[in-house]
């Protein structure tokens, strides 16, 4: 499921002129390009783990 | 009185002062008359402070080093850094209206650092509203204008701090780096800016726009002065969860600017792409002259710096969001119109966002370190453009229609996403206006980035050329 901006912003009480958010959606459009083909880089074990070992650092238990 | 002493560097005066040939007063006061004289034109200061006080702080300055208790080159300089570090029971608003009235109860790690020192204060200077951009288009504060043509932006968010380095306004100053933001001032107003490695300097005290990414560093007239700075502030701070313990080191004494049979590494793929052509050059013309000087060029490759971007963006805009979230769900009228439209976009990061871009983070802090086992540093432009008129939202780069914010954090904004240190360092001019080089180097090798900013500075890039004043006053 996704949401738009306009629908997040709006959970928080704040409301955006139609040009706001156009410009916004456009941003965040070339904000996302920017990320190009990561979602399909092949990850090893240290790209994923983010200092979650049982006894703190950064082992993989 | 005269300006002679505003314009003089910190290690030009310390000598003079621990010698007292001349008085931290006359100091302070030659720096207050040329801020009387510039600032209605280059706003870099949002606040003056007064004058009487300050000078009564130098008096006092001045009979320690009478009296023999000199504390080192920075005793008796007047300083003014960014306004988002906190001085004790002085205002401090960020550049923003939402603090314009915040006085916090201590001092800066930095700051106590520099009164512990002997440093004595001007005023603050002016910023980006909260860091939060390249401009200082400070819409609570006005504009804070270029020295070498005051149409023009003086880069940000330390924009106040370059401004007024550069218009000789303060003998130095400290800024803060979360993308790019003492570079990009430092190479836009043709001065010396260092973003040191991560954890070095304590960042207690300081305002937070993304605290994974934000360093604080000197900027200054040169590196020597750079060297001084950072010796003073330098530190583990039990305070800043981010400190580091790190060996004290002599950063002035390492300026020899012997760099025989060092490797620069020179990575084409994304910090030689899409850049101005003068630029380009006159950056590669000062690798050459580092050549020249005995080191050797070895070309390299960061295959994830195509994903920078995107880490710097996901990472800032979702540690930005939270710092600010209370003030902008509850008062979003009180930012300028530029940074709500950046609160408003910093929502919209997912949780995979964020944690893709740690792990981008990752993969380019492997990839660089790998690169530093083959080359002692890297050399790039420090920003793809020159200073644009303010109010402008987009740049050209050889014709070509670019986004400004984008284009400025570009290529400062990868030294943040991995925590190495990088230096600004003037490389020349293009249409009038500065140029800078940026030396990055692998974690705590401040000493070597700074010896080579030192070796080039020698070559004189600027060819000893300073804001010509009578075209600064209105």
């Amino acid at each position: 499921m996704s949401i738009s901006i306009d629908q997040l912003l709006a959970v928080k009480g704040i409301k955006l002129s139609e040009q706001e958010s156009k410009l916004l959606q456009l941003q965040w459009e070339r904000i996302l390009a920017l990320k190009r083909d990561f979602d399909v880089v092949s990850h090893n074990p240290e790209d994923i783990i983010l200092c979650y070992g049982a006894k703190g650092g950064n082992e993989h238990e | 009185m005269s300006e002679v002493w505003a314009k003089k560097t910190i290690s030009e005066l310390a000598p003079l002062l621990q010698k007292r040939e001349i008085s931290p007063v006359e100091v302070t006061m030659s720096v207050f008359d040329r801020v009387q004289k510039l600032n209605d034109s280059i706003n870099a200061y949002i606040s003056i402070n007064n004058e009487e006080k300050v000078l009564e702080k130098a008096k006092k300055a001045e009979k320690e080093i009478v009296v023999g208790n000199y504390r080192g080159p920075l005793h008796g300089i007047p300083l003014a850094l960014k306004d988002i570090l906190y001085f004790k029971g002085e205002t401090v608003t960020m550049g923003s209206k939402i603090h314009e009235n915040f006085t916090p109860d201590f001092d800066a790690t930095v700051v106590a650092k520099l009164k512990e020192a002997g440093s004595l204060f001007t005023g603050k200077l002016n910023m980006h509203e909260y860091a939060y951009g390249g401009t200082t288009n400070n819409p609570h504060f006005g504009p804070c204008r270029n020295p070498w043509n005051i149409d023009r932006i003086p880069g940000g968010s330390s924009g106040g701090s370059g401004a007024a380095v550069a218009a000789d306004m303060t003998i130095a100053s400290l800024g803060t780096d979360t993308a790019g933001s003492i570079r990009i001032p430092a190479s836009i107003c043709g001065i010396v800016g260092l973003k040191p490695t991560h954890g070095l300097v304590s960042k207690y005290g300081c305002f937070p726009l993304s605290w994974s990414l934000d360093h604080i560093g000197p900027m200054t007239k040169t590196v020597q002065d750079a060297a001084i700075l950072l010796q003073a502030i330098t530190g583990y701070d039990e305070k800043d969860a981010t400190s580091v313990a790190s060996s004290p080191a002599n950063y002035v004494m390492s300026l020899t600017g012997d760099i025989k049979g060092k490797v620069i590494g020179i990575e084409e793929d994304f910090f030689f792409n899409m850049i101005d052509h003068e630029v380009d050059s006159l950056v590669k013309k000062g690798i050459r002259k580092l050549e020249d000087l005995g080191a050797r060029i070895q070309l390299v490759k960061i295959p994830s710096l195509k994903f920078a971007e995107f880490a710097e963006y996901m990472t800032f805009m979702s540690e930005s969001a939270l710092i600010h979230q209370n003030n902008f769900n509850q008062r979003p009228e009180d930012f300028g119109e530029d940074v709500r439209q950046s609160l408003r976009m910093a929502n919209n990061p997912t949780a995979i966002d964020y944690l893709q871009a740690q792990q981008i983070r990752r993969r380019l802090a492997k990839e660089f370190t790998m690169m530093f086992e083959q080359v002692d540093v890297l050399i790039a432009p420090t920003l793809p453009v020159i200073a644009s008129v303010i109010g402008e939202e987009s740049v050209f780069i050889n014709g070509q229609e670019c986004s400004q914010t984008e284009t400025l954090i570009r290529l400062t904004s990868p030294a943040n996403l991995v925590g190495i240190p990088s230096i600004s360092i003037p490389a020349g001019f293009s249409k009038g206006l500065p140029v800078g080089m940026q030396i990055m180097g692998p974690a705590f090798s401040e000493k070597l980035i700074m010896n080579f900013a030192f070796a080039f500075e020698q070559t004189n890039p600027l060819k000893g050329l300073k804001p010509v004043i009578g075209e600064l006053v209105k």
